[in-house]
């Protein structure tokens, strides 16, 4: 590759050109044989039409064909990752930027942090008020965390070091709430 | 045959059960059961202490004395199951002080059972034991001994404090908020906090992951040739003095957070436009690998004890 070709190459749809005029019109040429082709369906007659409708009735049949597998591919693929319907599951290769909107939109993640939390009153209830205390006060630490995390996130998307440390937050979350559960059935248990 | 082989084990329980009411004598409980060498001994109790100690001797030993609240204390053994619970005279949980007496109690087991302590505010104390422990407990304090085997501990306010002699074992750890201490270990740590202080000190050091939120991180020791170690909090502190035996490979990263180091290194800028700096490089042989990552704590490193 030269220096020129580097400097030309295209990286983006963006540089390519807007619009192309060709070198003449290539109108008379289309009419034409758009005529021509009236004129020889006219020739073959009848039956010559049936045969031309069936040929096209084939390839329409083989396009919707195509088209049903593609769907059927797709929705076997979303349904079979986690967080379907997420940024995750749009795409083979997720980026950074759509990692943690993949946790925190998985149904599954979704409906076991809303059973933890809706556990969490009775649960901190059960604790000695000490830890109670301090439990709600790390909770507020994490959801602060989180917060900041996010914010941050916001003005840099595609930090992977935030990325990183706001998925392990959400999983810390995560942790303090069975840990929680765990310490709470252990209060019972004994 | 095969329901005499089911049931064998269900009437030894119920044979060697000692489940004694709390009234031996008055506030006291004493009982001594036979107990395999490398069997499993399983310990709760509410609050007040639990002391565990290992012996000699193929047998698990209850002392206890027993504050108003206690129903009684149960030390039944099934095979290579040793339970002892001190079951609370109300079935509802009450935490809050009453005025009694606090139970305190002491258990004796043969040195190479594994232990598994689960407390909810008693303070519990292992010392001696040479199996893996399993220490659990909700607002009460650990503190344990480090024996070869390793150990699970877990806490939700209550602090942990191990202490080792050096010799190598797996250690997996975590608390919301209760501080983490570990002296003189060695080998693998895995610990996780949320506002928890951790400070651990591993010579040598094998693997070590250690994360917390918004409490700070100190670590002391020496990495073996081809050790990890990864060290990520939010906002807090991390600070690591890592020793190594053939070099280590660095990479530090913090959004806001500020990176020293004791080698004279400068972090530079993460990107030319966004925020964040990074020290990255090599000393000696670069054998360790160590990752430190923060948002808005400060690192510091330093490749010296």
């Amino acid at each position: 590759m030269t220096e020129r070709d580097a400097k030309d190459s295209v990286t983006t749809l963006r540089d390519l050109p807007q619009g192309i005029e060709p070198g003449r019109d290539l109108w008379p040429q289309i009419e034409a044989q758009i005529a021509g082709r009236g004129g020889a369906v006219r020739a073959l007659g009848p039956a010559g039409a049936a045969r031309r409708n069936g040929a096209a009735a084939r390839v329409y049949l083989a396009a919707a064909a195509m088209v049903a597998c593609v769907a059927v591919g797709v929705w076997i693929g979303r349904s079979g990752l986690p967080g379907a319907g997420s940024p995750l599951a749009q795409g083979s290769r997720p980026s950074a930027a759509t990692r943690h909107t993949a946790w925190v939109t998985d149904p599954r993640y979704q409906r076991e942090h809303r059973e933890l939390m809706r556990a969490l009153g009775t649960q901190l209830a059960s604790l000695p008020p000490a830890s109670r205390a301090k439990v709600m006060a790390s909770l507020a630490t994490i959801r602060q965390a989180k917060q900041e995390l996010e914010s941050a996130l916001g003005k840099d998307p595609g930090n992977a070091l935030l990325q990183e440390l706001l998925v392990n937050t959400y999983q810390d979350e995560m942790r303090v709430l069975t840990d929680v559960r765990e310490a709470s059935d252990a209060g019972r248990g004994i | 045959m095969y329901m005499t082989h089911r049931l064998l084990p269900a009437a030894v329980a119920l044979i060697a059960s000692a489940t004694v009411w709390a009234g031996d004598s008055p506030g006291t409980f004493e009982r001594e059961v036979p107990a395999p060498a490398r069997g499993v001994v399983q310990i709760s109790s509410t609050n007040g202490t639990v002391d565990v100690s290992a012996w000699d001797r193929a047998a698990v030993s209850v002392k206890a004395e027993l504050a108003a609240d206690v129903d009684r204390v149960e030390v039944t053994n099934s095979g290579d199951h040793t339970v002892v619970r001190v079951i609370q005279r109300h079935s509802g949980m009450s935490f809050s002080n009453s005025g009694h007496e606090e139970t305190h109690l002491r258990v004796q087991v043969p040195k190479d059972s594994e232990v598994d302590v689960s407390t909810v505010s008693a303070n519990a104390n292992s010392t001696g034991v040479l199996g893996a422990q399993r220490l659990k407990s909700v607002s009460g304090d650990i503190t344990a001994d480090i024996g070869p085997a390793d150990i699970e501990a877990k806490s939700v306010s209550g602090s942990l404090k191990l202490r080792g002699k050096g010799q190598a074992a797996k250690l997996h750890i975590s608390t919301v908020s209760g501080d983490l201490e570990l002296k003189h270990a060695a080998g693998d740590l895995e610990a996780t906090t949320v506002s928890g202080e951790v400070t651990a000190e591993l010579d040598p050091a094998h693997s070590v992951r250690l994360r917390s939120t918004s409490g700070d991180i100190h670590f002391e020791g020496r990495l073996t040739r081809g050790a990890d170690f990864d060290g990520q909090t939010v906002s807090g502190d991390l600070k690591v003095r890592a020793g190594f035996e053939d070099g280590l490979t660095f990479e530090a990263a913090s959004v806001t957070g500020d990176i020293s180091d004791c080698f004279n290194a400068a972090a530079e800028r993460a990107s030319e436009y966004g925020p964040g700096h990074k020290l990255n490089g090599t000393r000696g042989g670069g054998s360790a690998h160590v990752r430190l990552k923060t948002m808005s704590g400060e690192i510091d490193l330093c490749d010296r004890k």
